[in-house]
């Protein structure tokens, strides 16, 4: 069953007097297990599909359906519980929970409903399994951008989400980082049965994921397997003014 | 004339008869030549009318049994590089190698537009750009450049990562082109008054 459903999804943005459309009419289905990579240059409206998947934001049309479950019927309580059960986000602005240790900061989902030491555990277990355990004792300004990345994940995996949204996590790696960090994703997308969407920035990052797909002023653009039924003519950026004037 | 020189290449690494060089070169070289068993047999005649290749008599273990004819019947000829052919080969190999120009159907569709090709033009940069992203999908799940270095693995494997990365960053600088140009036609589109198609005649 499809886990996570955008519909036309449509979002706007004024700029000055303009409006302009960040996404159009987009449409993308995930299922379970599904590792999605959308590559899109900045300012393409990578950032606000993620958003809009993961509730934060709504769109202005069009609908975001996950487990068959309509978000915009959810109230704005219910869609924040979905981050912090089945929807699991790493963002490019991430940060560690200031003071704590990176272990800490890892377990921190898990402390509420388990004790320490279990979430802990659990937090070295993750910290492993993402390839940075050696992070577990440092503090944030000691790791480097990757072992950053690898934390970012961690925190977002402990949670044992459904749903993983990944804004650009290879950004500032080396190549070795970066296909380790994306054979990591691979990996929970295909022995857990994630499902993942990721942005970014260019074409060899997306050649370890299952699907592909390219994101330009806020139209996905897709290869033929993606397309089903027939094509639909999307609203042009720019056109939306006129629509709503 | 790079294929004779192919030939030649996969003749200095072993001897082979034509259609294994076929098979040796989609496997080291890829599918992108669309070469036939045609071209490598015209390929061996010029070598051999040279000098630079020669037929040899098989020897046991160049072929099983079963393969030393071929489907027709006739004798499979097993060449091998000659000492010239060898030297030939390094010195292509220590040469300047020359660059196709970039010729694309899109291109001439482009220089060749009217003002009302316009809106048709930027939907088929997408057509495009969704071309692009066809032949992205054929590398999916390929192995990184970087693991098989360091895996140790042979040459040959690396090699032809080598020749698949071309062709990832070939297809990204082309859809980055596509994103360029339908930005600026956008823009044309939206000034009607400052449209230097409007202007061509």
């Amino acid at each position: 069953m499809t886990l996570l459903s955008l519909d036309r999804a449509t979002k706007r943005y004024a700029r000055g007097y303009r409006e302009v459309a960040a996404l159009a009419g987009v449409d993308l289905d995930v299922e379970p297990g599904d590792f999605v990579a959308i590559w899109g240059a900045s300012r393409s409206g990578k950032t606000t599909l993620l958003r809009i998947a993961a509730g934060i934001e709504t769109p202005d049309d069009g609908h975001v359906t996950f487990d068959g479950e309509d978000l915009a019927a959810r109230s704005r309580r219910a869609r924040a519980r979905l981050l912090l059960t089945d929807v699991g986000c790493v963002w490019q602005t991430g940060r560690i929970t200031r003071g704590l240790s990176v272990l800490d900061h890892v377990a921190l989902p898990r402390f509420r409903h388990h004790s320490h030491a279990q979430a802990r555990r659990e937090a070295h277990d993750v910290l492993e399994r993402v390839g940075a355990p050696q992070a577990a004792n440092a503090r944030w300004h000691e790791l480097t951008d990757g072992e950053r990345t690898r934390v970012a994940l961690a925190h977002a995996l402990i949670r044992r989400p459904r749903l993983l949204l990944a804004d650009e996590p290879t950004a500032n790696l080396n190549m070795i980082e970066r296909e380790q960090v994306l054979g990591v994703l691979r990996s929970v997308a295909e022995e857990a049965g994630v499902a993942i969407v990721m942005t970014a920035p260019d074409a060899p990052n997306l050649l370890q994921s299952h699907r592909l797909m390219s994101l330009d002023e806020g139209r996905l653009v897709k290869p033929r397997s993606e397309q089903r039924g027939t094509l639909i003519d999307f609203p042009r950026p720019g056109e939306h003014a006129s629509h709503r004037a | 004339m790079s294929v004779k020189y192919a030939v030649l290449g996969l003749l200095a690494q072993r001897r082979g008869y034509g259609y294994d060089l076929v098979q040796r070169f989609e496997e080291q070289v890829g599918p992108a030549w669309q070469l036939n068993a045609g071209a490598i047999y015209v390929a061996l005649d010029k070598l051999e009318q040279e000098g630079l290749v020669r037929p040899i008599a098989p020897l046991d273990g160049d072929a099983p049994a079963t393969r030393r004819r071929t489907a027709r019947g006739a004798p499979r000829v097993i060449y091998e590089a000659t000492p010239q052919g060898l030297e030939r080969f390094e010195d292509w190999m220590a040469t300047g190698s020359t660059m196709a120009p970039l010729r694309e159907e899109l291109h001439l569709k482009l220089a060749l537009s009217q003002p009302h090709n316009l809106r048709r033009l930027i939907e088929l940069t997408y057509q495009q750009e969704e071309a692009c992203l066809e032949r992205l999908e054929q590398h999916l799940g390929g192995p990184p450049l970087d693991e098989l270095a360091a895996s140790g693995q042979p040459w040959p494997a690396i090699a032809s990562v080598m020749v698949r990365d071309a062709d990832v960053a070939h297809l990204q600088a082309t859809v980055e082109w596509l994103r360029r140009i339908r930005e600026a036609m956008r823009w044309l589109q939206q000034q009607p008054e400052a449209n230097p198609l409007a202007r061509v005649r």
